[in-house]
């Protein structure tokens, strides 16, 4: 048999299985979902019955094929056909069906286009001759199956991977977010990679790369251009140019567009030929088309907006937590139960009560280890520290009701999940354990996200608190988009929620339901609400109708100027710009402006790109990834790492007003240059405050200001002195509260500066 | 207070879009009546229950008393049809009573007060919105905008607002008898549908209000020179002013390829963009699945090719005796079509 699937092939089915599925089928979702199928309409229905079930086709949007065969394994193992099955048998067996989802509408819902036929959109990225080999036995049942459609629709559900550079098993664990939402993985890594933003006509599409393509091109094409034409990106992107042994702009113009490669940033040749069908009918190069008459025509060579345009059409409100998503929930044992009653009976001097989003020893984070400093003072101070973090974490308020559970965590150690009625139990005055010890008692909220609202107050009526505190970490108390970006794109200022801006955005439609619960929240609970900046004060101060006792600013670190020692030597910068971009590869952070600035930039050979995170989560040619883990026990980890590599400029490109960042102290105290967007809070304030670095309107202008040489003259006139700040950790709940506790003379301020260092 | 009634044309194909125009109307205007004409069929057992629910009304249009009906919409393409019964409509709406009908294209979205718009002074008893109302200056620009008005309408009829006064009942008259004889898609012969006709009204009738706010039927044609914004306080800007409704026209399809040649980088648009798609997609999972358009095919299931139609409305000799043009059996249209024509019947649904 040979290896290479047919697709399209003519197809035999049998007349009985025909009959049985003729009222059943329905030709025209047929045809709709699956426009990769050139047959006739009248020989869709043979399709399906001989080879499109096999290929985990749905015959009609009111059966799921691969879910039937996935819930009935005997019908799996029997290799028939699961619709010819229900139908004949299933359904008087009472077996179950679901309704299939067109793959145009879960594409629509994953990258707010249908992509719909994810047949030929794969095509380029499966080696079927791989694939084929790893079916394995399987692949012997699949005569006449199209192996590309056979991973687009089941082969990836059931693990198999398309070539040996993509594992769909390891990318689906590592992104969990996907789970469930029914597109296959590589198309999701494929569209993701902004590899395609055509509108979701079929339009004409590249052609497969063409062996016989001619190596070479004729002077006058390639003189059109070469001028535009960025080999640096184009290898950078496509390292299989390099190594072709072809010149990047050969490469392009005989292979390169008819796999939809773009040759420069700005010119999206995908985009360009779905759009304009009469380039693409005419079969011309489309680069060499848009600069010798496109433009002319007014036509574009990129979708408008670029890659914040990417972003708007992938934003999405928070998924709600689902058992899958969560990983074991760990029920609290006898002895974990025993453990919480003895440190509520026998704390000595007070008991705080604290939430926030995740447990904090187990992840890393700003909040995180602010949350393991506070635990820190306050047992230093005789002080139990219980803290409370959903069982299902979410990035959103939910509703469970009595159902609601909670991972505890007490001084540091995770005593296990419990349920909010026991919980209650403890904490309720008078009736446990906390009745017999008359002490100051605490409630520090430092975030409400996927708690239920509901279970706050219930918790927080049982424990009475002497005083209350909610930190303005995120926005969260503002909307559910927790970073005031309205469409994940742009700081909205929190308008009404009635407004036309939340009507548009992906937050919008909850944010009264979310404001709703948070106000129930703030009315049960007379909050002094603690920000970590003046500039999270002010925002939240306009934007907030929450009712609380007093605002207070409390910096989690304050940055303070000393007098180098005669040791410090200062740097003699390098004739390259080292830039950098410092923590995870989020939206939130403004990752997508750093990609599209090493684009563009990364070919000048006076700039080097670098990234500073955890894990290299998107890795990005033209940057080199430089690990850094900032832990409890390594808190200056990042500083440390910027010093090292001598970094001359940070890159600050966070869309939203930040509260507070820890990047930003970290990198003026590592004596680099800040370069930050206007709006972005407490970085644009800590830069004014320090005069380490420049604020700009947008980021096309912080970027002008690296290409024009600017930034490296800048960097010249603020020479990186690595000793002219050090850092007070000053910021946790603790240095709030009164020290009227037995241990308050051994309790100091909190302080704790980063040891003048001399200059590498 | 002045009776208002919104109506709006479409077929099942396009009832998600019609909900939610329905759904965004409603809620800027709450004392506005909304009736849907529904140009189509609905199928036995498709339930409407959705439909009834947004709408103060269904009226399918062979309820509208057009003589020899069936004859008579055999001759129109999909959008023809949704067209032609509008004059019908109005009239009929006017004469139930309402104090100034409103049309609204299904594939519109409302954001703001449609009051100063739709109204007007007191002597305006007709408003029309024009698809442009500042000269673009790039070539492609006026190829696609100005040069295109010139052969498809300088209004837009996705928008219509009629007083219920003599002026305003003379012109549905009229615009109804146009749309009864000829709504068709031809523009060599300078007809559009129904809108070409309205390059008239200016000059045929008093009382016409030209509306030029530039926040009023912002779309493709004139996105060019209307920059969509979102201001601090949340408000929905085109070129600074409300953005009262946007005409999404022809989206998910060449419709975003026209908005992405013309919009200049506006992200507020692609906002306003995706959130429409999303809404669509949303709705469309709420309501059964769309049957097909019940006057595209002939009985015996075949589809009817677009120059059928044209034989029937132009060939006086096929038209001569025939009730209903989508029978086909003996003496039927259809088979005197494939005796005379039977190339016409190669054609697929896409033209080709």
């Amino acid at each position: 048999m040979d290896l290479i699937s047919v697709p399209n092939a003519r197809i035999d089915a049998s007349a009985e299985d025909r009959r049985l599925l003729r009222s059943g089928f329905d030709a025209r979702h047929y045809r709709r979902d699956y426009p990769d199928i050139l047959l006739p309409d009248n020989e869709l229905l043979d399709h399906f019955v001989a080879i499109g079930w096999r290929e985990g086709r749905n015959p009609s949007a009111a059966f799921d094929t691969m879910a039937y065969l996935i819930a009935n394994g005997d019908v799996a193992d029997a290799d028939i056909n699961p619709f010819v099955h229900f139908v004949r048998y299933g359904r008087r067996e009472g077996r179950a069906t679901v309704p299939a989802f067109s793959p145009a509408l879960c594409a629509f819902r994953m990258f707010g286009r249908p992509v719909s036929d994810w047949v030929e959109r794969l095509r380029a990225h499966v080696d079927t001759v791989y694939y084929a080999a790893s079916l394995g036995p399987a692949f012997h049942r699949l005569g006449g199956v199209d192996l590309v459609a056979h991973y687009a629709f089941r082969g990836w559900r059931e693990g198999f991977s398309p070539n040996a550079d993509f594992d769909t098993r390891a990318w689906l664990a590592r992104h969990p977010e996907h789970d469930g939402a029914l597109v296959n993985p590589l198309l999701i890594k494929i569209e993701r990679a902004g590899g395609c933003n055509a509108p979701s006509r079929q339009g004409t599409r590249p052609a497969r790369d063409d062996p016989a393509a001619p190596a070479t091109v004729d002077d006058g094409w390639a003189d059109v251009v070469r001028p535009a034409f960025s080999a640096p990106y184009y290898l950078r992107h496509h390292p299989d140019a390099a190594r072709s042994g072809l010149d990047a702009l050969t490469h392009y113009l005989t292979r390169g567009w008819r796999l939809g490669y773009r040759p420069t940033p700005d010119f999206d040749t995908s985009y360009y030929l779905a759009v304009n069908p009469d380039v693409a009918a005419a079969g011309v190069e489309p680069f060499w088309h848009y600069l010798l008459q496109g433009w002319r025509e007014g036509r574009q060579p990129a979708p408008p907006g670029g890659h914040r345009r990417r972003i708007i059409e992938q934003a999405r409100p928070p998924d709600l937590p689902t058992p899958s998503t969560s990983g074991s929930l760990s029920k609290a044992d006898e002895m974990a139960h025993d453990a919480l009653a003895t440190a509520l009976a026998e704390a000595r001097n007070g008991l705080v009560l604290s939430f926030s989003h995740d447990r904090y020893t187990m992840h890393v984070g700003g909040t995180q280890i602010v949350l393991a400093d506070e635990q820190r003072n306050f047992n230093q101070r005789g002080w139990v520290y219980l803290h409370l973090a959903p069982a299902l974490p979410a990035l959103s308020l939910v509703r469970a009701g009595n159902q609601f559970a909670v991972w505890v965590t007490l001084d540091g150690t995770i005593l296990g999940c419990f349920g909010l009625d026991d919980l209650v139990s403890y904490l309720q005055p008078g009736s446990g354990p906390i009745g017999r010890a008359a002490h100051r008692r605490l409630l520090v909220v430092h975030s409400l996200l996927g708690f239920d609202p509901d279970a706050i107050v219930r918790l927080a009526a049982a424990f009475g608190a002497d005083e209350a505190f909610c930190w303005v970490h995120d926005y969260a108390t503002l909307c559910g988009g927790f970073n005031l970006l309205r469409n994940d794109i742009e700081f909205c200022h929190a308008p009404p929620p009635d407004s036309m801006a939340c009507r548009v955005c992906v937050h919008g439609e909850a944010r009264r339901r979310h404001m709703d619960a948070i106000a129930r929240v703030f009315a049960a609970i007379r909050f002094t609400m603690v920000a970590p900046s003046r500039a999270a004060a002010s925002i939240w101060r306009e934007a907030s109708p929450l009712p609380h006792r007093a605002m207070v600013v409390q910096p989690h670190w304050r940055i303070r100027p000393i007098i180098p020692s005669k040791e410090s030597r200062r740097f003699r910068r390098r004739s390259v710009l080292k830039i950098a971009f410092a923590g995870s590869a989020f939206p939130s952070k403004g990752w997508p402006a750093y990609r599209d600035m090493v684009d563009r930039l990364a070919g000048d050979p006076s700039l080097r790109f670098l990234h500073f995170a955890s894990s290299d989560e998107d890795p990005l040619p033209g940057s080199t990834f430089v690990k850094v883990r900032v832990t409890r026990d390594n808190r200056f980890a990042m500083i440390d790492a910027l010093r090292a590599e001598a970094i001359d400029i940070v890159v600050m490109l966070s869309p939203w007003p930040e509260t507070f960042s820890f990047v930003a102290h970290e990198a003026i105290v590592a004596g680099c240059v800040v370069l930050c967007l206007a709006d972005s809070g407490n970085i644009a304030a800590l830069v004014r405050e320090t005069s380490r670095g420049v604020l700009f309107e947008t980021e096309e202008e912080l970027r002008a200001f690296i290409a024009s040489g600017e930034a490296a003259a800048l960097a010249t006139e603020l020479p990186p002195d690595r000793d002219l700040f050090a850092i007070d950790q000053t910021g946790t709940t603790s240095a709030l509260v009164s020290h009227e506790d037995a241990n308050a003379a051994s309790e100091s301020r909190e302080h704790a500066s980063v040891p003048a260092r001399t200059a590498a | 207070m002045t009776r208002v009634t919104a109506f709006t044309s479409f077929t099942f194909g396009y009832l998600p879009r019609a909900i939610l125009m329905a759904r965004t109307l409603r809620e800027v205007h709450p004392d506005w009546r909304i009736v849907a004409l529904l140009v189509d069929v609905r199928p036995f057992g498709y339930d409407d229950s959705i439909l009834k629910a947004t709408f103060d009304e269904v009226v399918y249009a062979d309820e509208l008393g057009i003589p020899g009906f069936r004859s008579w919409i055999f001759k129109h393409d999909i959008v023809e049809a949704c067209t032609a019964v509008k004059g019908r409509m109005l009239r009929r709406l006017l004469d139930e009573g309402a104090d100034r009908v409103v049309y609204l294209d299904p594939d519109i979205a409302v954001f703001h007060s449609l009051d100063e718009v739709s109204v007007g002074r007191d002597d305006v008893s007709i408003v029309l919105t024009p698809h442009q109302t500042e000269p673009n200056t790039h070539p492609a620009a006026i190829q696609d905008n100005e040069l295109t008005s010139l052969s498809y309408g300088i209004y837009n009829l996705g928008f219509l607002s009629v007083a219920n006064d003599a002026r305003g009942r003379a012109f549905a008259e009229w615009w109804d008898e146009q749309l009864m004889r000829a709504c068709y898609d031809e523009p060599a012969r300078g007809l559009f549908t129904d809108q070409k006709y309205c390059d008239l009204v200016p000059g045929l009738f008093e009382g016409v209000f030209v509306n030029r706010d530039p926040g009023c039927n912002v779309a493709s044609w004139n996105v060019s020179t209307r920059r969509i914004s979102i201001s601090r306080n949340g408000d929905l800007l085109a070129n600074g002013t409300r953005l009262r409704f946007f005409h999404f026209t022809k989206v998910f399809g060449v419709g975003d390829v026209m908005l992405d040649k013309n919009m200049s980088g506006s992200l507020a648009l692609v906002e306003l963009l995706c959130w429409y798609k999303r809404m669509v997609v949303k709705i469309t999972a709420e309501l059964p699945e769309p049957p097909a358009w019940h006057y595209e095919r002939f009985h015996d299931g075949s589809w009817i090719p677009k120059p059928a139609r044209v034989y029937f409305r132009s060939r006086i000799d096929s038209v001569g005796g025939v009730d209903d043009p989508f029978e086909t059996g003996a003496q039927s249209f259809y088979q005197w079509l494939k005796v005379r024509d039977p190339n016409i019947f190669m054609m697929n649904q896409n033209g080709g």
